[in-house]
């Protein structure tokens, strides 16, 4: 049945959109709290971005 | 956790070759039959979510440690994510089926009736300013939901099945073994996807209550 | 706990008004349902129950604002000893207030509807107060938790009614064969959800109503 492909797809489809965005708020949202770290901590040196300190990589990254 | 995400993107990957590749179209209802191995392990993967949010709250309440909070908090985010794509894909897999987008058949009443539940914990979470009141309303809500789910699957099971046979979306008993294995692909697919959402969530809470104290 | 009836006794204004609502509720049935006899009598354990919800949101949403307004809340709070003796006596006190409501609409309805009830009461009565219960009791909880909590009116029935559908199912069922005259026994299995519910409302109501008062 040819038509129902068209579910099958809109099903994906919605489902990779619901989750993809999610994922995506979740990025956003933990690059905004570390852009708003990196601007507080004045002391950092200009070229060390928090990520690239070993010492500063939590358990889970 | 980039080695979750990956392993997640590689299972999620091989869900859907399988699923829709893969795996034969049904007898009965053709290639929409498809969209179970979205539908199925969603609803799952929401169960297991709120079961957690009930053992979360549990300890938190026993514990009073912020993590548990964390955790129940993430578990229940991600729970109604993944009950919204349930009844996303319900309705779409029925409108073919059954002809209309949405019926008050058993499964898709008491997954909406959970949707509404824990949605309502993220509202109530939302509403209340104070961190530590608001981490332990939401753990007495995620205790009183959590009890709930069983009563609202009985009363909404009794409640159809008075007025219609159950719905087909329940996998007949035998079912090819290339259709299993494709379900079973996306379970682990999906399930790994929860543990990489929750991780990921937990991790910004706490980023974010570091940044607030 | 005789504080709170004592509370309710003297605020008859919040009995009077939910008479009053169960009332202006009756005249909303009758005009959007219409003359048609049969569709009311097909909707009517549907509608009554509406009715004992409806009141029970608005009764129960108020159950510690008396407290909230008159500071009693933080006295509450410091109050040694169990907790869950505070939450049981608010229970035997909505429940006392609902079972009130509920017995005026059960009035209401037969006589504005024309109903013969009286064959149906005793087996009305044990539904009705399974129901009741388990309503009051998640209830009572809610209302605890949301009366500090910003749109507290929106919030408590948004969290109470998704909460209360196994409930409502339930008693609505069987109120439906109730009426119909259909003995209890065969609507044994609501009336055992009803009793599950029942228990593990109030149970876990009593044990996490510390947590909830804790401040």
């Amino acid at each position: 049945m040819p038509d129902n492909w068209g579910f099958v797809l809109a099903a994906y489809g919605l489902a990779a959109v619901v989750l993809i965005g999610y994922w995506r708020m979740l990025v956003r949202r933990e690059r905004d709290l570390e852009d708003r770290a990196g601007e507080r901590s004045h002391a950092a040196p200009i070229s060390g971005h928090p990520r690239s300190k070993p010492d500063s990589r939590t358990s889970i990254q | 956790m980039r080695v979750l995400g990956a392993v997640t993107v590689v299972a999620l990957a091989a869900g859907l070759v399988a699923g829709l590749g893969l795996a034969p179209p049904e007898v009965t209802q053709g290639n929409v039959q498809r969209i179970m191995y979205l539908h199925v392990p969603s609803v799952w993967v929401a169960y297991v979510a709120f079961a957690v949010v009930f053992v979360a709250s549990i300890a938190y309440l026993a514990k009073r440690a912020d993590a548990a909070d964390r955790l129940a908090h993430a578990s229940a985010e991600v729970g109604v994510v993944f009950t919204g794509v349930t009844i996303a894909t319900g309705s779409i897999w029925g409108k073919p089926t059954w002809g209309t987008w949405w019926t008050w058949d058993a499964r898709l009443t008491s997954v909406s009736i959970l949707f509404v539940m824990y949605l309502g914990y993220l509202l109530l979470r939302g509403m209340i300013d104070d961190r530590e009141r608001g981490a332990r309303y939401a753990a007495v809500l995620g205790i009183v939901a959590a009890f709930n789910i069983p009563l609202v699957h009985f009363s909404v099971i009794w409640w159809r099945t008075l007025h219609q046979p159950p719905s087909l979306m329940t996998p007949g008993p035998a079912m090819p073994r290339v259709i299993i294995t494709a379900l079973l692909v996306n379970f682990v697919a999906f399930s790994l996807l929860y543990v990489y959402f929750v991780a990921k969530r937990v991790h910004l809470l706490r980023r974010e209550a570091e940044a607030a104290a | 706990m005789w504080k709170d009836l004592l509370v309710e006794h003297r605020s008859k204004e919040t009995l009077n008004a939910l008479f009053f609502f169960a009332l202006l509720l009756l005249f909303v049935f009758q005009f959007t349902l219409g003359p048609d006899r049969e569709r009311l009598a097909g909707a009517l354990p549907g509608l009554l129950w509406l009715g004992f919800i409806l009141s029970g949101l608005l009764g129960l949403g108020r159950a510690f604002v008396v407290e909230r307004e008159n500071d009693c809340w933080e006295a509450l709070l410091l109050a040694p000893g169990d907790k869950s003796a505070i939450y049981v006596g608010k229970l035997a006190g909505n429940l006392l207030l609902m079972f009130i409501v509920e017995a005026m609409l059960l009035v209401l309805f037969g006589v504005f509807f024309n109903l013969d009830l009286v064959p149906a009461l005793p087996a009305l009565v044990v539904v009705i107060g399974l129901g009741t219960v388990g309503f009051a009791a998640i209830g009572t909880l809610f209302a605890a938790m949301t009366t500090q909590v910003r749109a507290r009116e929106l919030l408590f029935p948004v969290l109470l009614l998704p909460v209360q559908v196994p409930v409502l199912l339930a008693t609505v069922q069987a109120t439906e064969a109730v009426l119909l005259g259909e003995p209890l026994g065969a609507v044994a299995h609501w009336l055992k959800l009803l009793a599950a519910a029942d228990v593990v409302y109030v149970a876990v109501g009593v044990l996490t109503f510390d947590f909830v008062l804790e401040g």
